[in-house]
């Protein structure tokens, strides 16, 4: 178990290592030019020289790509006198601000949009998929069939700008979707946030439900499940406690990848809702060439998946007694 | 259109002696699915008196574990259309509510499956899984009810049986899990035990094993059982009556004596023929019944054995156009066989072929 754990951990760090590799790599082999970008077109040469050296990005990619590392354990200091601290992501090209700080703004906005519309989707998804799957063929088993095609088929940037004229500007029900911390006021975080969590959950439901609902079909047609019924056990236990814990295994999957996958940004709700959450930072950073910006988000986005899917693995041990952990 | 007798129930191996306590009247199973009605089981009857049991005998798809599946009541109400009826201890299953059903299931009357691997509960302790039968229909304590199922498994003859109740499925080897799930089966003390092949999973030498057992338990709470296999040597061993299906009807019904050493119908004989021994030239020795048993969709006309037996008088004989009665043997008491081969004329063939090829 032990064991298990450390070896996860040394794969979680290599893998970090290997995305932070390729994602640097990637960023330069782009033909674009950060200095070039944000001195602007009518720089001479020698201007966007000075730029470049400024900016550290003279330097060989190999030492930068250290010196970024080593700015998240130790702390960087540069050259105009600034001190970043550990866990240092480095500075923005445009302002200088510590990038470690933008990540701090931007994280609690997606993590709320994430676990809001997370809690939305699994809660809906597994209930609706199993009742379909108990209901087969009846009423309640079509419209969730229905409902989570429509789900799955409908694009985003649609059903988001679709809820936002509907709530905000004809109906008038909610106010413009904002961020304020919970820790403030729950009201107004929920109240801000609704319209993200709609627009997010209604993917995630469709694909919950139609996964929950096979599982279950599948689960029903166990033979532990005629046992079950021929122990004279009454409906609810049978679906509830035999059904639906044998279905579990799947679920806790796609549940903590999605979780994983809400937390690492959702670039398309944040735009559409103008919240300056980890994946528009991560967009506009592109945009504008800011490599430690893009660096941080990309970072944060496989720290979620790596360190998900090491907990859904030590979540199936828990699960199932006959996994064993090694 | 036939007429099933029941057999008196005051004749045959009596070992309880008491009324009947499963009594299956007429019963057809039909589904309706989108190839057409499959008729599973087409007017049958038989009765069984505690104490007894009864071994139901035929190929996969001749309609006994349909049967069984029915007397418990879980069929698929949507989907089946039932008719004649099934009193289990005075109440007809085929009529009754299906909550009363349900209060019955586990405790009046038992299964116990075939594959006990995937028969359990993969993620709950064998303890628990007893527990939860025995609770269901009694309003007891969880340490009274987990003191019982301890109690049970020490009774199937599982050592440490504290110990082991902790343990989940995949943790027993073969045999100690079927005796577990005896254990869960009988942890309410049914009147109608139906075990649907239960050794069938099991190695050969477990199997001797987990029939004796059967059988103490039955001696023991002189439980009525349904046995449910197509391997003859695990019937003549255990069973007091034996009910030969083919095609969803009853072909021949008597003692197991009866059955396995004065057979009656061409069906028992190719079954009979089919064990193999273990002396002799096994080429010569072993005689499987040729062609495949009927689809339940589409039943031939006239005796449903008829393509496949090898006496049948066709072409304008009545084999393949009517469909023969079951009807008591001449000579024997409660033994029964659907077949229109003269009396005289089934003893010869006995005694010269079968006897030969046994």
């Amino acid at each position: 178990m032990l064991r298990f754990i450390i070896r996860r951990l040394l794969l979680a760090v290599l893998t970090l290592t290997m995305v932070s590799i390729i994602t640097f790599g990637l960023f330069f082999a782009v033909p674009a030019d950060p200095a070039r970008l944000q001195c602007g077109q009518r720089c001479t040469a020698e201007q966007v020289d000075a730029v470049r050296a400024n900016l550290g990005l003279d330097e060989p990619v190999h030492e930068q790509y250290v010196d970024f590392v080593k700015g998240i354990f130790v702390g960087r200091s540069y050259d105009n006198g600034t001190e970043c601290g550990a866990p240092c992501l480095g500075l923005l090209n445009v302002g200088g601000r510590e990038v470690t700080e933008v990540v701090a703004d931007a994280l609690p906005i997606t993590a709320s949009i994430a676990v809001g519309a997370w809690l939305i989707q699994m809660t809906l998804g597994i209930g609706l998929g199993a009742i379909a799957a108990i209901k087969r063929g009846r009423f309640i088993d079509k419209f969730a069939v229905g409902a989570s095609l429509v789900g799955a088929a409908t694009p985003l940037f649609f059903f988001g700008p679709m809820l936002l004229l509907i709530f905000r500007y004809e109906l008038e029900w909610l106010p413009q979707p904002a961020y304020v911390s919970p820790l403030q006021s729950i009201g107004d975080w929920m109240v801000g946030m609704i319209l993200p969590w709609l627009a997010v959950s209604l993917i995630g439901f469709a694909f919950e439900t139609r996964m929950t609902r096979s599982q279950m079909l599948e689960t029903l047609d166990e033979d532990f499940i005629r046992t079950s019924w021929a122990k004279g056990l009454r409906g609810r236990t049978v679906f509830g406690r035999h059904a639906l814990r044998a279905s579990i295994t799947p679920i806790a999957t796609s549940a903590g990848l999605s979780l994983a996958g809400l937390l690492g940004g959702a670039v398309v709700t944040e735009t559409i809702f103008g919240l300056n959450g980890l994946g528009k930072r991560a967009v506009d950073a592109v945009r504008a060439l800011e490599l430690s910006m893009v660096m941080a988000t990309v970072l944060i986005a496989a720290l979620f998946i790596v360190v998900s899917t090491l907990l859904v693995d030590l979540l199936y041990a828990v699960i199932d007694p006959r996994v064993r952990l090694s | 259109m036939t007429t099933v007798t029941a057999p008196d129930p005051a004749v045959g191996t009596a070992v309880g002696g008491e009324d009947p306590y499963l009594e299956v009247e007429d019963l057809k199973v039909h589904f309706s699915t989108e190839d057409g009605l499959v008729k599973a089981v087409d007017g049958l009857s038989f009765s069984l008196r505690r104490g007894v049991t009864l071994g139901i005998v035929g190929e996969s798809g001749s309609g006994k574990s349909v049967t069984s599946l029915t007397v418990l009541g879980l069929h698929n109400p949507g989907k089946t259309r039932l008719s004649g009826s099934v009193k289990v201890g005075g109440v007809d299953i085929v009529t009754a509510d299906a909550e009363k059903i349900r209060r019955m299931r586990g405790k009046d009357m038992s299964m116990i499956f075939q594959d006990p691997l995937t028969a359990l509960h993969p993620y709950y302790t064998i303890g628990r899984q007893i527990v939860e039968s025995y609770r269901v229909h009694h309003d007891v304590p969880k340490k009274q009810a987990w003191t019982r199922a301890v109690e049970m498994l020490d009774r199937v003859g599982i050592p440490q049986p504290d110990k082991r109740a902790k343990q989940y499925p995949h943790e027993f080897s073969g045999g100690m899990r079927q005796r577990a799930m005896i254990a869960m089966s009988l942890v309410n003390n049914p009147s109608l035990i139906i075990a649907d092949e239960p050794t069938t999973a099991l190695d050969v030498t477990v199997q001797a094993q987990i029939l004796d057992l059967l059988e103490d338990l039955q001696r023991e709470f002189n439980s009525a059982i349904i046995l449910i296999t197509h391997d003859l040597g695990v019937v003549s061993e255990v069973a007091d009556e034996v009910l030969v299906m083919y095609g969803g009807r009853c072909a021949e019904y008597g003692t197991a004596q009866q059955v396995l050493r004065e057979s009656e119908h061409p069906y028992t004989w190719g079954l009979l023929r089919s064990v193999p021994t273990l002396s002799g030239d096994a080429d010569h020795d072993l005689h499987p019944i040729p062609g495949n048993p009927p689809s339940l969709l589409n039943v031939p006309n006239g005796c449903a054995f008829h393509p496949r037996c090898e006496y049948a008088m066709n072409a304008g004989g009545p084999c393949d156009t009517q469909r023969p009665e079951l009807l008591p043997v001449v000579g024997g008491t409660a033994h029964l066989a659907a077949c229109h081969l003269p009396h005289d004329k089934r003893r010869t063939i006995r005694e010269t072929e079968v006897k030969d090829g046994s």
